[in-house]
């Protein structure tokens, strides 16, 4: 489903469905950028038909510029392949920390990737994209990645939550209590079987220093809907959820 | 035939392919191989020259060291079974290195320890060329389908896959990433997959080579301490949220609950000889990669 974020940022993709009724969102995140849209993540083969129809009617006659990844698990890059066939020129944007040789689909050539450095800025089609460590992470190449324009920052895996079949596609916004602690949690426990290991505060302290150095308006997760109405509950409830989950 | 009368049945240094493609094949024990992967000559450009920044940040590191083992194993037993895939670039190779191993038998099981690519990435092409094969992993999860896994069986910690010879057993992971994740312990060999933990770098002259090998080369348990605590602080980056007590603690409660006599890891050369030296070793790199500098960019 095509839901409008926030400016020109858009979220489509899908979510699967768990034995015990807890979905899981796999979603792709569209910044249209007046002529030149990129695309945060490539979604999953099993939404392929929807997500390139979705992808169609947002960009219409224009060509994707740009496909960023998060990391290369399959849930982030499963669709890959259907998207570059459709648009061959555009170009694989992936963390500096990854060896393409071994971690992106072998049909991938090398002039179509572009590294990007954790503490840089680049630009690509006029837009100014930031690059930083994922901060929790289930893949050593994961990064994270701020668009200004919007204030968007794309947390990967972090973030996400599982939702039962009534909150599909709904924004913290659009639910009366927000996304509850227990639905972050549920996600965290189950997709970072380190965290018991770790200090929750130091987890936090983590996550403050990234919120605390720029002015974050939506946090895009792969495994979650966006969160654009009260950033601080979400981050808050976050932190919470970190405080149980860990030692 | 008695299974240790087993004949290895490729040359002893069978090297497929080359570069990104290249893939040997070592015997560990008369019925257990190694089907590993790396660059060789050519390393660092490949791999972005990652050692000059190692060696940057500790000096006792060896600067040429540009290359990572990615591993597989296969045992042949009555029943075959096979570890993890290594990556899309190798699936030519890894294919071909299987099919001389197998010489004629088919592949009963594949186990996927974790989902990432250089592990999990030619699942697919190995099921095409064995198609009874049975993909087994990590259970107690949900939501399979994303991660094509869909009709893997799940095994659960404490499940035993007897191979005739050899007992697998599933054990429960010490250090992880991807959550789903196990590890291995076979009970006859005392042959430990711990998947992603550890991982030491190597030269050009070191390619392929079993640790005691590598010591031919000037290699040391306090290099593996050395370069592992430096590696693990990149692929455990949440280690620096733990404690290096209790992580010790936990490392040692693991060694005295295995007795590990070939230590197995997915990027690891493999060590079969002074295992208990170097598992050492191991302790004290996880204990200096916690108190280390992480160097994160927030
Ligand atoms: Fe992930
Ligand atoms: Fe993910
Ligand atoms: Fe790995």
């Amino acid at each position: 489903m095509i839901r409008h974020v926030k400016d020109d940022l858009y979220q489509i993709g899908g979510s699967v469905a768990g034995h015990d009724g807890w979905h899981e969102a796999v979603r792709v995140y569209v910044l249209l950028n007046d002529g030149c849209p990129l695309v945060f993540d490539a979604g999953s083969h099993v939404h392929s038909h929807d997500i390139m129809d979705e992808l169609k009617q947002l960009l219409g006659d224009t060509p994707l510029g740009y496909v960023f990844l998060t990391h290369t698990e399959l849930p982030h890059t499963g669709n890959l392949s259907v998207i570059l066939n459709q648009w061959p020129d555009a170009r694989l944007v992936v963390s500096s920390g990854i060896l393409p040789h071994v971690e992106l689909p072998w049909w991938v050539t090398a002039d179509q990737v572009m590294f990007a450095y954790a503490g840089t800025e680049e630009s690509y089609g006029g837009r100014h994209i930031s690059f930083l460590d994922g901060i929790l992470k289930d893949q050593p190449g994961t990064h994270w990645m701020y668009d200004a324009a919007t204030g968007t920052l794309f947390t990967a895996d972090a973030f996400g939550y599982l939702f039962p079949a009534s909150a599909d596609a709904a924004f913290d916004d659009e639910l009366a209590e927000g996304i509850p602690v227990d639905w972050i949690k549920r996600y965290h426990d189950s997709a970072f079987r380190f965290l018991p290991q770790v200090a929750g505060h130091k987890v936090n302290a983590d996550i403050d220093k990234v919120f605390g150095k720029r002015s974050v308006q939506v946090i895009a997760p792969t495994h979650g809907n966006a969160m654009r109405g009260n950033i601080a509950t979400c981050t808050a409830r976050f932190h919470q959820a970190m405080l149980e989950i860990c030692s | 035939m008695s299974p240790d009368a087993h004949i290895c049945p490729v040359p002893a240094d069978a090297i497929y392919g080359e570069v990104d493609t290249r893939v040997a094949v070592r015997q560990i024990t008369p019925q257990i191989y190694w089907i590993c992967h790396c660059i060789g000559p050519g390393a660092k450009e490949w791999n972005g020259g990652f050692a000059d920044d190692f060696a940057r940040s500790n000096p006792l590191l060896d600067p040429t060291a540009n290359d990572i083992i990615y591993s597989s194993y296969l045992f042949l037993d009555e029943k075959t079974f096979m570890i993890d895939t290594l990556g899309p670039a190798q699936h030519h190779t890894v294919l071909k290195a299987l099919e001389d191993l197998l010489d004629g038998r088919k592949l009963d099981y594949l186990w996927i320890s974790h989902t990432e690519l250089p592990h999990a990435g030619n699942t697919a092409a190995i099921r095409r060329a064995h198609p009874d094969l049975e993909v087994l992993t990590v259970g107690g999860h949900d939501h399979y389908e994303v991660h094509g896994l869909g009709d893997a069986r799940l095994l659960d910690y404490g499940d035993v896959l007897d191979l005739g010879t050899h007992k697998i057993e599933i054990i429960k992971p010490l250090f992880v990433d991807h959550a789903l994740t196990q590890w291995i312990y076979e009970h006859h060999t005392g042959f430990l997959c711990p998947v992603d933990w550890a991982l030491n770098d190597h030269n050009e002259h070191q390619c392929f080579r079993f640790m005691d090998e590598m010591e031919e080369t000037g290699y040391s348990p306090e290099h593996f301490k050395q370069v592992v605590s430096t590696t693990n602080r990149t692929v455990f980056a949440w280690l620096r949220w733990a404690d290096a007590e209790v992580v010790g603690q936990q490392i040692d409660e693991f060694l005295a609950r295995y007795d590990i006599r070939i230590f197995a890891p997915s990027h690891t050369n493999v060590i079969r000889q002074n295992v208990p030296a170097y598992m050492a070793a191991l302790k004290e790199a996880m204990q200096l990669a916690i108190t280390g500098d992480f160097d994160i960019v927030y």
